[in-house]
């Protein structure tokens, strides 16, 4: 059984706002860096010679060590992104909904 | 040098040692680390032999394909930071199975918890002693079994007496140095070829068998189903690795324990981008030199030792020295996390939470956590015998798909689905559990490789895709099909453990 506080916490706009903007901001981001992995390591073997292609005339850098980087890249630069946006957006919310429980 | 490395790190363990007052000192360090700290500590953790020599190995071995676990490394923290880290640390106190543990039926959760532990934990020590084995037999030319026996006992003697203060600063200093270490090695290799890229794959092409074809894709796996397995053994497994989601509580609160993931992700990803540098710097500048090649063409102490060589060849003796002693210590910690992690299993969850029903001591607790270390240490040491010569990144991706299908399942579910009821939790993760070691036995790395069978059963090199499904689905099926009175009041529950999972313990 929800105690009286859990109650108001679970109807209270802040909270809901807080739990459907970290949803769709995960989810989206996980399944964005999921996405590119598996997609890439079925291409991997799919088409070997086609990633093996030179990204530029003469360079050793292929498409697939690239985008094998590139995608580890992604990773760093998301990971900073949503840590960013939690301490700030969701610290804002989470100190609205706070102060309205204790009133 | 490598001796006195040792020995520093053994004096900071005694000093812990002294420091560890309670059970939460032991365990969770009293909850003081910082964000940054801990960033560093948890990338020490994952960044073990397995990534070090193991990759820079595969590179060695098979070029291109090594970076299919690296970027595996870095996605499967993403996952962790955007998925579990902030909830578990919310919800949780020492363990994972705590979590898991919720609002389901304690008892049979904690067993099935600890049984996870435990297969992930003896399956990752087996790579990291593997490792550790190669090393000192490569370095002092000593008989791979008896490498192996010394560091089993080093390892338990960590354990033991320091707890997690111990293990978190060494593990803060290893990271760092490895760090270190790792980027002059990559920076030496780079030096070496003009700062160019293109100079120094054409080098190693130039010496490879595989030739121009080491660049591509295509040189370990080549269908659909080891790769996409391999994938989610790093996607789901990193967030059921029990030692790395342990460190989630030695930080004060969520906020810090979101940062220090992001930071962790930050180290994880160069460094993983790094090794592959340095694979090809090993095969450009090892390949082809006959003092690293013992009398049967193989390299010294196996393809895990590429690494190790090529620091002898870029800085000399001292280099070489360095870099050992840091490999070293780094596999040094990184057992102890783990064991640390499956001693926690076994007292907190089996012993003081199953057989004595909550109402242990401390000082039993903490016996029964220093018993077991020795336990595993001998279990290990025998282990490790077993796959010696295996690539090393490769037996931590078993250690990870077995995480990956018990572990990441139960705890995944048991956070963000009502339905999940106790007996789903354990027959789901159950199944996973054997579904992952049947087929890794059957697999050809084991079969084949260590067994000596002509054929391997199961004919993919990793048992994810399979053992995945096999746990998700158990776990599903068993919950819906669950229409007790229990599972009702387990489904009730989930909001308020839905509640303090998003924003922490309000009540106080």
């Amino acid at each position: 059984m929800l105690s009286e506080t859990e109650k108001r916490v679970l109807a209270h706009p802040a909270f809901r706002q807080l739990v459907r903007k970290r949803r769709r901001l995960t989810w989206g981001l996980a399944t964005l860096c999921i996405g590119l992995y598996i997609g890439f390591s079925l291409a991997a073997v799919w088409y070997p010679e086609g990633l093996g292609r030179a990204v530029v005339e003469g360079s050793a850098v292929n498409f697939a060590i690239l985008l094998a980087y590139g995608i580890i890249g992604l990773g760093i630069v998301a990971s900073g992104f949503y840590v960013h946006w939690a301490n700030t957006e969701l610290a804002r919310l989470q100190r609205e909904l706070e102060k309205d429980l204790q009133s | 040098m490598f001796l006195a490395f040792v020995a520093v790190t053994l004096v900071i363990t005694y000093w812990a040692a002294q420091r560890t007052r309670s059970r939460g000192d032991f365990y969770a360090a009293g909850g003081r680390i910082g964000g940054f700290q801990n960033g560093l500590a948890i990338a020490g953790d994952f960044m073990s032999a397995a990534t070090f020599l193991g990759l820079s190995g595969l590179t060695f071995i098979a070029g291109f394909d090594a970076l299919l676990f690296s970027i595996g490394g870095t996605v499967g923290f993403v996952v962790i930071l955007l998925l579990v880290a902030e909830r578990l640390r919310n919800l949780g106190r020492y363990t994972f199975g705590d979590v898991a543990a919720y609002r389901l039926q304690r008892v049979p959760v904690r067993v099935l918890a600890a049984s996870g532990t435990l297969a992930v934990a003896i399956s990752y020590l087996i790579a990291q002693i593997v490792g550790a084995g190669a090393l000192i037999q490569a370095l002092f030319g000593l008989d791979y079994a008896i490498a192996v026996v010394i560091v089993g006992m080093l390892m338990t003697l960590y354990v033991s007496f320091g707890g997690m203060i111990a293990t978190t600063w060494v593990q803060t200093i290893k990271a760092v140095l490895l760090l270190v270490g790792g980027s002059i090695l990559g920076l030496g290799v780079m030096l070496a070829f003009g700062m160019d890229f293109s100079e120094l794959a054409r080098a190693a092409v130039a010496k490879h068998e595989r030739g121009i074809a080491l660049l591509a894709p295509g040189g370990l796996y080549r269908d659909p189903i080891t790769v996409v397995s391999l994938a989610l053994s790093f996607i789901c497994g990193t967030a059921g690795l029990p030692h790395i989601l342990m460190r989630f509580f030695t930080v004060p609160d969520a906020r810090q324990a979101r940062r220090s993931v992001a930071y962790a992700t930050g180290f994880i990803g160069y460094f993983m981008g790094m090794v592959f540098i340095i694979g090809l710097g090993a095969v450009a500048l090892v390949s082809g030199r006959g003092e690293f090649f013992g009398a049967d063409g193989q390299l010294i102490g196996g393809n895990n030792m590429a690494a190790i060589h090529l620091s002898g060849v870029i800085g000399g003796d001292y280099f070489l020295g360095f870099i050992s002693a840091v490999a070293f210590a780094t596999i040094l910690a990184v057992v102890s996390g783990i064991t640390l992690s499956a001693a926690s299993a076994v007292s907190h969850d089996l012993y003081a939470n199953v057989l004595r029903h909550g109402s242990s001591t401390e000082a039993a607790e903490l016996r029964v956590s220093r018993v077991t270390t020795f336990v595993i240490g001998a279990t290990v040491i025998m282990l490790g015998m077993l796959f010696k010569g295996q690539n090393v990144g490769i037996l931590a991706a078993f250690a990870l798909s077995i995480a990956a299908s018990v572990n990441f399942p139960v705890l995944i579910l048991s956070m963000y689905w009502r339905g999940l009821t106790t007996r789903g939790a354990v027959v789901g993760g159950f199944l996973g559990l054997a579904t992952a070691l049947v087929l890794t036995v059957l697999s050809p790395t084991v079969w084949v490789g260590v067994l000596g069978y002509e054929k391997a059963i199961y004919p993919y090199a990793f048992p994810t895709l399979f053992s995945v499904a096999a746990g998700f689905f158990g776990a599903w099926l068993f919950s819906v099909m669950d229409t007790s009175q229990q599972a009702a009041a387990e489904s009730e529950a989930f909001d308020a453990q839905f509640i303090r999972s998003e924003i922490g313990d309000i009540q106080g």
